[in-house]
């Protein structure tokens, strides 16, 4: 069974560039997208209602209508059952602000989107690298 | 004569004669001196037996009821009883007399001088409302004077009648009179204060008329001399009968008058005139009702020349109260302009402010003048002069020379009296008015500088001739008025309050642009940052199309989505440099000391890909410093100016940074500033008409493909973080042969130690 990423974004381009990144990765990661923090909520509770498997990772955007990635954050941190999933940001935005915001949030990594779509694919299959295979060999 | 000892001789000695104590009393009448307590008579004046048939010697030591006539004595008593005051007071008649008395230094002084004609009374009390009347309805105050002396001849029926004046030195001139046609004029005339001696003076405001009625009656001694009960010789200060001083009746003889009736002008309780009357043909008494007639006479005349003094003040007042008040719309209405600028075009209205005849506005840039002034290195001499001897307030002279203004002497033609006050003193910015010297001749009556000749013995004796004495003014102008000065105190209020205004005007008006500024950079970071997103998905989907699809392309179609690729490269540096640029003006600034050594290190390892990649060099020339500056904001004007340098080359780029001295001529670049930081490189230069251009943000002087590329926010930066450091940022450029970046930083924070 191939791992799961639930990636929370508003944005359909970058959904698709997300999904195209995966399309080229070596191995199948199956993609899981929530529209917002309430969404991701919603999918997450659902999935432990049916005791299906919890993703392996979720990328989060941070500005977004409705619930953003901050406040996502927080809901995971009251929630014990879903507290062991780890958050990556996935963002393009630099401030020093937010970074340290999403750290103490929990956040395990923040990754600024590289400009080009080449280096791009190249970091999101860096950070499914660590995130799906590393962290599982451990 | 020996109450009136004397001592020493001088041309004061006029001053200190006791003239309040004159042991004597005028011929025509006769004075008793009473012990308040007993009523007895203690001193009695001779020839007292005319009124009262006994001699003063037999009346000594009796008692009033015995001295006086019944009805005199009862009434003096009931007065006594009932409370003397200082003026004399009528108490009744006795054969050929009437009886005054007042009470004064513990005594009861009883006068007693002839009686009326019936008719003399009647003409003079029926006249004098009718005379008022006229001299309400006169112009002004010479017109007043003029219908006063009429009114006072008419009435007194003396030879002659001079309006008196006081001028500030004490002097006086006859500003108005009335004489015989046979008579030379007195008009004009002035008399040094040394005639009206101090106490004399104060006599004069205490009692408002005095009379002497025959200068050649020889007065008649008071005995005994000195009251035996007070030990003290009579006080006369209040007594009609007082004799006059034997200076004063030399000097009246003199000028060969008989006898004399003086009003006293009082104004605000000094005495400011004198109607004095003068008679030749022979000795002349007025009646005791006639003399209360006088004394409301000159009280009437002396409220008449206050309400007149009064008007003409409060019309000049009105005047230049109006001009100022026009003064202030103007200014108010007035662009905001520098100070010089607004003074050259308001200096005839401020030269009109106050009465003078040159006026000058004197700055360190200049001097604008109005009317008669002297040169503008004089005037420049003048303002130093005035911050020396620390001017701060409004301050006047009437006289440069006498308020030992260096050299005062040469400019008194056109500047012997000053009025300045400073607008700014640090700056050294003045306002000054000026008044040529005076050049009028005072006709003396008699030479002024020899009021009195000392006699023989101990006696003074007043000059002999009044042949009128001319005398030229020099260095001196008019006084300044005190109207004057307070038109000059309010235009000062005025003009610092409108100052004070202005500065608020511009602060606001500099907060507005602040907040603009702040909004506009938070908008250029909100607008930048919100582009980035849709242009990398633009960029995203160019390379998806020719990744994807790219074989199902002609060479056409590749090369349009590759060109998509590039304008989107390109369209994000400039962003991510709108970017950069809106940060810098956002950021904090934290001022600390940088060794610009070690900043320059920094600078060379974030380009030394780039250093090593040309092949160029990066050479610090001589010692850095270390300066006062944001350590990162100094990090990126290095960055961006040696990144330049690097740039702009043909061949491998040399590249010098050091520190240098500021020249003389960049002095007004970057005033207060004593060294500048410099960047230089061998490239291929900047054309002058483009120094300007090349600080504005995106302004390009190359293809953006030319010259390893770079967006062109890079030097519009640098100047913003120089300017945030209140530095300035110039530079020198030969194409062909290079350019050279000059920058200052804060000269205040570089002070600091």
């Amino acid at each position: 069974m191939s791992p799961v990423l639930l990636y929370v974004e508003d944005s359909e381009d970058e959904v698709f560039a997300v999904r195209r990144a995966l399309g080229r990765y070596g191995s199948p990661v199956e993609l899981a997208h929530a529209v917002d923090g309430q969404a991701a909520l919603d999918w997450l509770e659902d999935a432990l209602s049916r005791g299906a498997p919890l993703p392996h990772l979720i990328l989060l955007d941070l500005n977004m209508p409705g619930m953003n990635g901050p406040a996502l954050l927080s809901e995971l941190r009251e929630r014990p059952a879903l507290d062991q999933v780890p958050v990556v940001v996935w963002t393009s935005s630099s401030e020093k602000a937010e970074v340290r915001a999403t750290a103490r949030l929990g956040a395990r990594a923040y990754h600024v989107k590289p400009e080009s779509p080449k280096a791009f694919a190249r970091r999101l299959h860096a950070v499914l690298d660590y995130w799906l295979h590393a962290v599982e060999v451990a | 004569m020996k109450a009136a000892r004397r001592g020493e001789v001088d041309l004061t000695s006029c001053d200190r004669e006791p003239i309040h104590v004159p042991g004597s009393v005028q011929a025509h009448g006769a004075m008793l001196a009473l012990d308040p307590r007993t009523l007895r008579v203690e001193q009695a004046s001779e020839g007292v037996e005319a009124f009262l048939g006994r001699a003063a010697s037999e009346l000594v030591g009796r008692r009033c009821e015995e001295a006086l006539p019944a009805d005199v004595a009862s009434s003096l008593t009931r007065a006594v009883l009932e409370g003397l005051a200082p003026h004399p007071r009528h108490v009744g008649a006795c054969p050929g007399g009437e009886v005054l008395a007042h009470r004064w230094d513990d005594v009861i002084v009883v006068e007693i001088e002839p009686a009326a004609a019936p008719d003399d009374e009647l003409r003079f009390a029926e006249r004098l409302r009718e005379h008022l009347d006229a001299c309400e309805r006169t112009d002004g105050l010479e017109g007043l004077q003029s219908a006063l002396v009429r009114t006072v001849r008419e009435l007194t029926g003396y030879d002659r009648v001079m309006f008196y004046r006081f001028g500030a030195d004490g002097s006086g001139t006859v500003v108005a009179e009335e004489k015989p046609d046979a008579r030379e004029a007195f008009q004009g005339l002035r008399y040094p204060a040394t005639d009206i001696p101090k106490q004399a003076r104060a006599l004069m405001v205490r009692t408002r008329s005095r009379l002497h009625v025959d200068n050649e009656a020889e007065p008649r001694a008071i005995v005994p001399l000195t009251n035996p009960r007070t030990g003290r010789p009579l006080d006369m200060s209040y007594a009609t009968l007082r004799s006059v001083s034997p200076v004063h009746r030399e000097y009246l003889a003199n000028m060969g008058v008989r006898a004399t009736l003086t009003l006293s002008i009082v104004v605000e309780g000094a005495l400011w005139g004198l109607i004095a009357c003068h008679h030749y043909a022979g000795p002349r008494h007025v009646t005791y009702d006639a003399r209360l007639s006088c004394d409301f006479l000159a009280r009437a005349a002396s409220l008449l020349v206050q309400q007149r003094l009064e008007q003409t003040e409060s019309l000049r007042r009105r005047r230049l109260d109006e001009a100022r008040d026009e003064l202030a719309q103007d200014l108010l209405a007035r662009e905001v302009t520098s100070p010089e600028e607004t003074l050259a075009a308001i200096a005839p209205t401020l030269a009109a402010l106050v009465p003078s005849d040159g006026f000058a506005y004197v700055g360190p840039e200049g001097a604008v003048t109005v009317g008669r002034t002297p040169p503008e290195a004089e005037l420049q001499r003048v303002a130093g002069w005035l911050r020396e001897a620390n001017v701060r307030d409004v301050w006047a002279t009437d006289s440069l020379v006498t308020a030992g203004l260096p050299g005062a002497a040469a400019l008194r033609e056109d500047a012997s009296g000053l009025l300045a006050f400073p607008l700014s003193r640090v700056a050294g910015q003045w306002l000054i008015w000026l008044r040529p010297e005076q050049r009028v001749s005072v006709t003396w009556a008699g030479d002024p500088t020899k009021p009195v000749a000392p006699g023989r013995g101990d006696r003074l004796h007043p000059r002999a001739s009044f042949a009128a004495w001319e005398e030229e003014v020099r260095g001196r102008s008019v006084a300044w008025s005190g109207l004057e000065l307070d038109a000059a105190r309010k235009l000062r209020a005025l003009l610092a309050e409108v100052v004070y205004r202005r500065a608020e005007a511009l602060d606001a008006l500099t907060e507005q642009l602040r907040q603009q500024n702040e909004e506009l950079d938070a908008f250029a970071y909100v607008a930048s940052h919100d582009l980035k997103e849709p242009l990398r998905t633009i960029r995203n989907y160019s390379e998806f199309l020719l990744e994807d699809y790219g074989d199902r392309l002609d060479d056409e179609g590749r090369r349009m989505l590759e060109r998509i690729g590039v304008v989107g490269d390109r369209m994000r540096d400039l962003i991510q440099g709108l970017l950069r640029f809106s940060r810098a003006g956002r950021r904090e600034m934290t001022l600390e000391d940088v060794d610009l050594t070690e900043v320059l290190a920094q600078v060379r390892e974030e380009l030394d890909a780039r250093i090593v990649a040309t092949g160029a060099t990066l050479a610090i020339e001589g010692e850095l410093p270390t300066v006062r500056a944001d350590r990162t904001m100094l990090r990126e004007i290095l960055t961006n100016l040696v990144s330049n340098a690097l740039k702009y080359s043909d061949g491998p780029p040399r590249v010098e940074v050091g520190v240098r001295p500021l020249q003389a001529a960049e002095a007004e670049l970057s005033p207060g500033a004593e060294r500048c930081v410099y960047v230089r490189d061998h490239g291929i230069g900047i054309p002058s008409e483009h120094f300007q251009d090349i600080f504005r943000i995106f302004r390009r002087l190359h293809p953006s493909d030319a010259y390893d590329g770079g967006t062109g926010a890079g030097l519009t930066i640098v100047q913003n973080l120089v300017a945030r450091h209140r530095g300035a940022i110039w530079l020198t450029s030969e194409p062909g042969e290079g350019t050279t970046f000059f920058f200052t930083l804060d000269p205040l924070a570089e002070e600091a130690p």
